[in-house]
């Protein structure tokens, strides 16, 4: 079903351990967290074609506070997209229904929408800025 | 990803929704502001309660409401009601009626008084929103810039639509999400129910039915999914049963159920929350000259099914539904020839300005489910809210109770709910008490007398907004004599939001 390719899209990315050590790093601060629940789930891309399929980078670290800030390294080029889950049952993965629907929080980077990442709309300049991403409610 | 994102978006909707082809006037279209409304009310205090409330955590209270008549001391238990309560938020206004975030209105009747408490459920929504200061998610009729993102149906769940006790808990209800469990020591929210963890955010629709071995059933949908749900007496779940939604994205607001049956009207209405206007209200589409699909199928085998089809009609309520020896299904509900209401009027509402009469009157349709055939008679009435003796719910009920407009003739202008009546099913006359031009009256519950099982041996209880005394007044009636009027009020020294629907349980 097609909710499932989607939230595949931000399930996959986090499926590997800690960050890559080289490259360039990013802080990520991590709003609506659910405090001290779980694992943050984070992946990064580069490209539109590796999108959702082939992270650049990712990241599992504990969960904070309500807004927890990340250092996100193994990053190159000018933009990168990031998504996130928090793996609150420590599964691995990202929790559904039988319906498909997402049961644990997810965001990303820029602007995803209500319903779901993608490339375009999620890409933000890696520029030594700090990226902002919203969980959702 | 256009494709995957609608998916979504559909699989997310599952409110009340519609709208016909009419050839509406763009004012229909225009969105609702808070200066506006107020304006607009001062001029038409019969639509105050659309006012709403403010998000105060404390919310209302009173233990001494003007008592009025006799309150009978055998009288005792709870009647909780839910509906829309809170409209605005950081200077913004809902464009539409259902929107509202869900407030449970509590009276309290024992030894011949009656306490009332109200308050907002605390859902994952209204604390984002809260926090945010702002209406931050998508509601049922409005669009809001730069939404959250969303989990799940329950992220942008209002608990809003019905309330109910069962199996020792106290369940606040929406259409396209979970029940919310409030304690009912102090209407505090406990938080969404999940009945099983591969089921959790799963669709639980505002009207499960309780059949007489304590039995709730329920259903919800959402894209073209369909799941139905079977919750023993205790409260436990015993069994849920995933299937496909007949008539996907379509609209399911209530259903019925027999010994053997559910019975879910499915009205000619698909969502297409995708198409999203930037300002003003939401529109929903109705499928022109589709007919009202109604689905029969076995509760034991959810698979073991099939849709019948009357003329074109929308729907939201069921009253019941029985069958008969030869196995025929004689399913009651209220029909409109449109949406008018859902997609014009529940708008104007929000704007400060009373909605074009709506035309729904009762129906009771004759379902062969073998033959596939039905057909249906419409009366000659003007009603929503159709209820029950409890004891009756999926088997055959004489007397059906609902809120009714103006008497015919009537030289009043309120186009709005009124009165209650009770209709003979058999013999088709009808006994009617109207509470005047000033008044908006709300469902009425059948409520069994202690110790007597007689179908017409039971009270009605029933609120009623009272724009005279800008109160919300709680009725009890003799459901054998409603034309006498109430046998008790209890006047509160406020008035509440309008609700849609609630429940009784003695205590």
């Amino acid at each position: 079903m097609n909710t499932r390719c989607l939230i595949s899209a931000i399930a996959l990315a986090a499926t590997a351990g800690t960050a890559h050590a080289e490259g360039a790093c990013a802080d990520v601060e991590v709003h609506n967290v659910r405090p001290q629940q779980g694992q943050l789930m984070v992946a990064a891309y580069d490209a539109a074609d590796r999108f959702g399929r082939q992270p650049l980078a990712s990241l599992r670290a504990p969960a904070g506070d309500a807004v927890t800030t990340l250092r996100l390294c193994g990053l190159a080029g000018s933009e990168v997209a990031l998504t996130l889950f928090q793996d609150l049952d420590g599964d691995g993965r990202m929790g559904r229904n039988a319906f498909g629907m997402p049961t644990e929080p997810w965001g990303a980077s820029g602007s995803p929408g209500m319903m779901g990442p993608k490339w375009e709309s999620t890409r933000v300049p890696l520029d030594g800025r700090v990226i902002v991403v919203k969980l959702s409610v | 990803m256009d494709r995957q994102r609608r998916t979504l978006l559909q699989a997310l909707a599952a409110t009340v929704g519609s709208a016909a082809t009419l050839a509406l006037p763009a004012a229909h279209a225009r969105p609702a502001r808070a200066a506006d409304f107020h304006r607009a009310v001062a001029a038409d205090p019969l639509l105050r309660p659309f006012a709403g409330v403010a998000d105060a955590p404390e919310g209302l209270a009173s233990d001494n409401p003007l008592l009025r008549g006799r309150w009978p001391a055998e009288l005792r238990g709870r009647l909780h009601r839910n509906g829309p309560a809170l409209y605005e938020r950081g200077g913004e206004r809902y464009h539409h009626w259902f929107d509202g975030d869900g407030m449970v209105q509590q009276f309290a009747i024992e030894g011949g008084r009656v306490r009332h408490r109200g308050r907002l459920v605390q859902t994952a929504k209204l604390r984002a929103e809260r926090a945010a200061g702002r209406f931050a998610l998508p509601a049922f009729g409005t669009t809001v810039e730069n939404p959250l993102p969303l989990s799940g149906a329950d992220s942008v769940n209002p608990a809003n639509t019905s309330v109910l006790e069962h199996g020792g808990r106290l369940l606040a209800l929406w259409e396209g999400g979970s029940a919310h469990e409030l304690d009912a020591a102090d209407l505090s929210t406990r938080g969404p129910v999940t009945w099983r963890d591969d089921l959790k955010g799963l669709p639980f629709s505002a009207h499960p039915k309780v059949g007489a071995d304590g039995t709730l059933w329920n259903i919800g949908t959402a894209g073209a999914h369909l799941v139905v749900w079977q919750i023993g007496a205790d409260g436990r779940l015993q069994r849920a049963q995933l299937g496909a939604h007949p008539y996907p994205h379509g609209m399911v607001h209530d259903f019925a159920i027999t010994d053997r049956w559910l019975v879910v009207p499915l009205p000619p209405v698909r969502f297409a929350f995708d198409n999203e206007a930037r300002e003003g209200p939401r529109r929903f589409p109705m499928d022109a000259g589709q007919p009202l699909r109604v689905l029969i199928a076995r509760k034991d085998d959810l698979a073991r099914q099939r849709v019948l089809e009357l003329p074109p009609q929308f729907v939201f309520h069921v009253g019941n539904a029985h069958e008969e020896r030869d196995g025929t299904v004689v399913l009651g509900y209220v029909g409109a020839p449109d949406n008018a209401f859902l997609d014009c009027g529940a708008v104007a509402l929000m704007r400060g300005e009373r909605p074009l009469p709506a035309p729904a009157g009762t129906c009771i349709a004759r379902l062969d489910p073998v033959r596939g055939t039905a057909r249906v008679q419409q009366l000659d009435d003007a009603v929503e809210f159709p209820r029950v003796h409890p004891a009756c719910v999926g088997r055959r009920a004489r007397w059906l109770v609902s809120a009714c407009g103006a008497p015919r003739g009537s030289a009043g202008t309120n186009a709005l709910l009124r009165g209650v009546q009770v209709l003979d099913t058999e013999t088709g006359r009808v006994q009617r008490f109207d509470y005047g031009e000033q008044a908006i009256a709300e469902e009425h519950i059948v409520v069994p007398r202690p110790g007597r099982s007689g179908e017409r041996d039971a009270w009605l209880l029933g609120t009623v907004y009272d724009a005279r005394r800008d109160a919300t007044v709680l009725n009890l009636l003799d459901l054998a004599r409603v034309e006498d009027g109430p046998l008790a009020q209890a006047v509160l020294p406020y008035r509440l939001p309008l609700g849609f629907h609630g429940h009784f349980r003695a205590t």
